[in-house]
């Protein structure tokens, strides 16, 4: 090799970066060339600095029993975790819990998210309420790790005498928190009358022969702190919940105490309210063309607004009022949870808790659906049913499997769908009530016989359509609010003015007769006696019934109609309806009209006695 | 008695618990000092060496062969690299770097300065500023350059080990090398008289 060696062949000499010949080359040159060589000599001394740094460093015992705790919980909870990439893998479609945890002396971290198994939801779900667990290591407990969620199954029971008599004062620190597995079995009930929600949650906690911290976090929720409560489902003799503690200065944050002598994972229930998570029934009514029959569906709607995804949790409302002392919503808002308000909250719960499973009356699965006026389609897909349970006071419907039931989301379920309910159409004239106007009313009772009267019916709006022909063509008719319609009781929608059927009521004669008077010959009682003529017109082209009620604002009257039916009409029936109404009732053929008149004679002054007198 | 990393593995996959923290004994220097040539905060060090041994833990059912260290080391330098382009990413500074030096870790205690154990006083400031200057110039390396320098000149892990942590060739893996001992040649004080 004649020409020198350039740096960069030299470096990677240096370094052993050649391939085999070239290297061969290289250090031939190298034997025969001085300037070369001192070249390379020089490359050396400045690579040399780089022998200053250490390829090993000294570990504090510290970093060491950080990492070891670490590496026995999930990453997303160890202290100090950078989640950057939070933003996005929220957004990320997926079941996730989102953990969050508040450590001590920081601010909380949220805790990354995790697969739960079930359906697949696209949105973004999130669950800032999950506890963790904290471990307190007593001096006087041997095992010194905390068990993994692997290990969970396995139970040991430690003796009595190993755990220490007194119980920590808070845990010791935050860095042993302990994620827990996605709750096994999530129940919502909801009390739509006072807001007011009833979580229960299964999950296996991993517990630690001794004492344990259990800590619980709601911000953003609208859970109300004052009615947590934890209970063991397995071992309950061996482990004592023994207190809950609000920390001072951090808000949203709950801790339970546990004394176990039970080391593995064990099954506890956490209970809470809540307030957000709503409910409401709809109907829609479809009423066959001869207005004889109706197709009654209903549906539930359940909107979740509280601040908290509950998956896989299965769904109860409750229809019926609830006595509630305190509103939920107000105790969650609260900065936090202890302070001088007492709440009986508890209570309550105890009592909802004890009744749920006394009288189980019916369930209804819903195999098909009919389209509203659409042709009837033979087992679609799959309706989830509604199962109906009566409690001491209320209904509990429980829907059937589970649901998610994400926060801001909502959902329509179908409750039932029952054909060929008989109804009764009516048109009402009243004038106290709906003024000069005829307002038409669908009537049917919540009974057997009606095919319902299984449960009442909860508050809700109807919509009425009319099928208008065979091929199932619909007209809109109206629309009702209903309210809250018990076992047995009759359902009246009001369905408004109907410009096709019309009731006018006209004054034909009115006069004063059978005057009596007082010693001094003054008028002291008389008869007034009024003639009525009522128009009855249908333009419709099916039959009407009427019912038209009459005021005669005095509680002595006797009424008196003149024969107004013809052959062929049915008769005007008319009776006394209460001390100061009279009502009638007739059946108007399809495109008629009709007139009757009634004379009414109202008994006034001492003419009124002498009329009681005489009934007497 | 010194178990072998292949029997510390097979205790920890079977559910000993101490089998893992006898792996962080052993190799938490080696992989403590290749993350301090790696980053330059050493809150950061400590966080990223909590990530490796806490990924190495997970993923130790994947471990073949006889080296743990060198896997161990791809794993630090894949979280180092990783945790580089996260903060690429989301650019943040640290509240806790003094005013008065560049990162937590160069701050030498008037202490450690004055009461060292060996050497004098003087000796030691020099050394100081002269790792201070090497690091820097290691910090200015692209990272990929910088950890296959680190792993083969400060762990000893052959290009072949190299290759396998960083999933590329043997081939790139010298020629990253090569570029951050060119890169380096610059940054370096010269070989000279009177240099190091």
């Amino acid at each position: 090799m004649k020409s020198h060696l350039t740096e960069d062949i030299l470096i990677q000499y240096q370094f052993d970066l050649l391939d085999d010949a070239q290297r061969c080359e290289v250090s031939a040159h190298l034997d025969e060339c001085g300037q070369c060589r001192e070249k390379l000599e020089r490359i050396r001394r400045q690579f040399s600095a780089l022998n200053v740094l250490d390829n090993e460093a000294a570990v504090s015992d510290e970093l060491i029993q950080k990492t070891i705790a670490s590496i026995r919980q999930p990453k997303s909870l160890r202290p100090g975790a950078r989640r950057p990439w939070m933003g996005w893998m929220a957004i990320a479609a997926g079941i996730v819990l989102a953990a969050s945890l508040i450590f001590v002396g920081q601010s909380y971290l949220k805790a990354p998210t995790e697969k739960i198994q079930g359906k697949p939801l696209a949105g973004n779900v999130k669950s800032p309420m999950t506890p963790a667990v904290s471990e307190n290591k007593p001096a006087t407990v041997e095992t010194s790790a905390t068990a993994t969620i692997a290990q969970a199954d396995k139970v040991r029971i430690v003796p009595q005498e190993k755990i220490a008599d007194k119980a920590p004062f808070a845990p010791a620190s935050a860095i042993e928190l302990v994620v827990l597995p996605s709750p096994d079995k999530m129940q919502v009930t909801i009390y739509n009358s006072a807001d007011l929600t009833l979580v229960r949650d299964t999950r296996k906690l991993t517990l630690k022969a001794g004492w344990n911290w259990l800590q619980f976090m709601w911000n953003e929720t609208r859970i109300d702190p004052t009615s947590l409560s934890l209970r063991p489902l397995e071992h309950a003799d061996k482990i004592d919940v023994q207190q809950l503690v609000y920390p001072a200065r951090f808000k949203d944050i709950g801790r339970w105490l546990i004394r176990s002598e039970v080391e593995g994972a064990v099954p506890f229930e956490i209970t809470y309210f809540t307030s957000g998570l709503s409910w409401r029934a709809s109907y829609e009514g479809t009423i066959s063309p001869d207005e004889k029959t109706m197709q009654l569906k209903s549906y539930i709607r359940v909107q979740n607004n509280s601040g908290q995804d509950y998956q896989n949790a299965q769904t109860r409302l409750i229809v019926g009022q609830v006595h509630l002392l305190d509103e939920i919503s107000r105790l969650a808002g609260r900065q936090y949870p202890y302070g001088p308000e007492v709440t009986n909250v508890e209570a309550l719960r105890e009592r909802f808790l004890g009744d749920e499973t006394k009288y189980k009356l019916g369930f209804q699965k819903n195999g098909n659906i009919g389209g509203v006026g659409g042709s009837i389609v033979d087992k679609l897909y799959d309706i989830k049913g509604v199962t109906k349970e009566g409690l001491s006071e209320y209904f509990l419907y429980t829907i059937e499997g589970t649901e998610d039931l994400p926060n801001t989301w909502a959902k329509r379920l179908s409750s039932f769908d029952v054909k060929d309910i008989p109804v009764k159409s009516l048109y009402k004239y009243d004038e106290d009530r709906y003024g000069t106007q005829t307002i038409r009313f669908v009537s049917f009772v919540n009974d057997a016989e009606h095919k319902l009267g299984t449960t009442p019916l909860p508050n809700g709006t109807m919509k009425l359509y009319r099928q208008l022909n065979a091929e199932q063509n619909l007209s809109y008719t109206g629309g009702a609010d209903i309210k809250y319609i018990p076992v047995n009781e009759d359902v009246e929608l009001n369905l408004g003015t109907d410009s096709l059927v019309k009731v006018e009521a006209v004054p034909m004669d009115t006069r004063t007769d059978n005057y009596m008077f007082n010693d001094k010959g003054d008028v002291a009682g008389w008869d007034e006696i009024e003639t009525w003529q009522i128009k009855l017109t249908n333009t419709r082209d099916i039959a009407a019934d009427f019912e038209v009620t009459r005021n005669f604002n005095t509680d002595s009257w006797d009424l008196k109609m003149p024969g107004t039916s013809t052959a062929g009409e049915q008769a005007i029936e008319y009776k006394k309806h209460d001390a100061r109404h009279a009502r009638f009732t007739t059946l108007l053929q399809s495109r008629t009209e009709r007139s009757f008149q009634y004379m009414v004679t109202k008994y006034c002054g001492t003419r009124k006695e002498v009329k009681l007198r005489q009934s007497q | 008695m010194h178990s072998s990393d292949r029997t510390l593995i097979g205790a920890h996959l079977s559910g000993d618990s101490e089998a893992f923290e006898t792996v962080v004994r052993r190799y938490g220097p080696a992989v403590y000092g290749f993350l301090l040539n790696m980053v330059k905060d050493t809150h950061k060090t400590e966080d990223l060496f909590q990530d490796t041994f806490q990924k190495a833990c997970q993923k130790a059912g994947d471990f073949r062969g006889d080296k743990l260290k060198s896997w161990i080391l791809a794993i630090a330098a894949n979280t180092a690299i990783n945790s580089f382009r996260k903060e690429q990413r989301n650019r943040t500074v640290s509240l806790r770097q003094s005013s008065f030096c560049e990162d937590g870790r160069h701050c030498s205690s008037i202490e450690n300065v004055v009461c060292g154990t060996e050497g004098n006083p003087a000796g030691i400031v020099e050394l100081e500023e002269k790792r201070t200057m090497v690091r820097d110039a290691l910090m200015r390396l692209p990272e990929k350059q910088r950890a296959a320098l680190v792993l083969s000149y400060y762990q000893k892990l052959t290009y072949l080990e190299i290759a396998g942590a960083q999933g590329c060739s043997v081939g790139t893996v010298k020629t990253n090398i090569f570029r951050a001992l060119k890169r380096l040649a610059v940054l370096l004080p010269d070989g000279g008289e009177g240099q190091i």
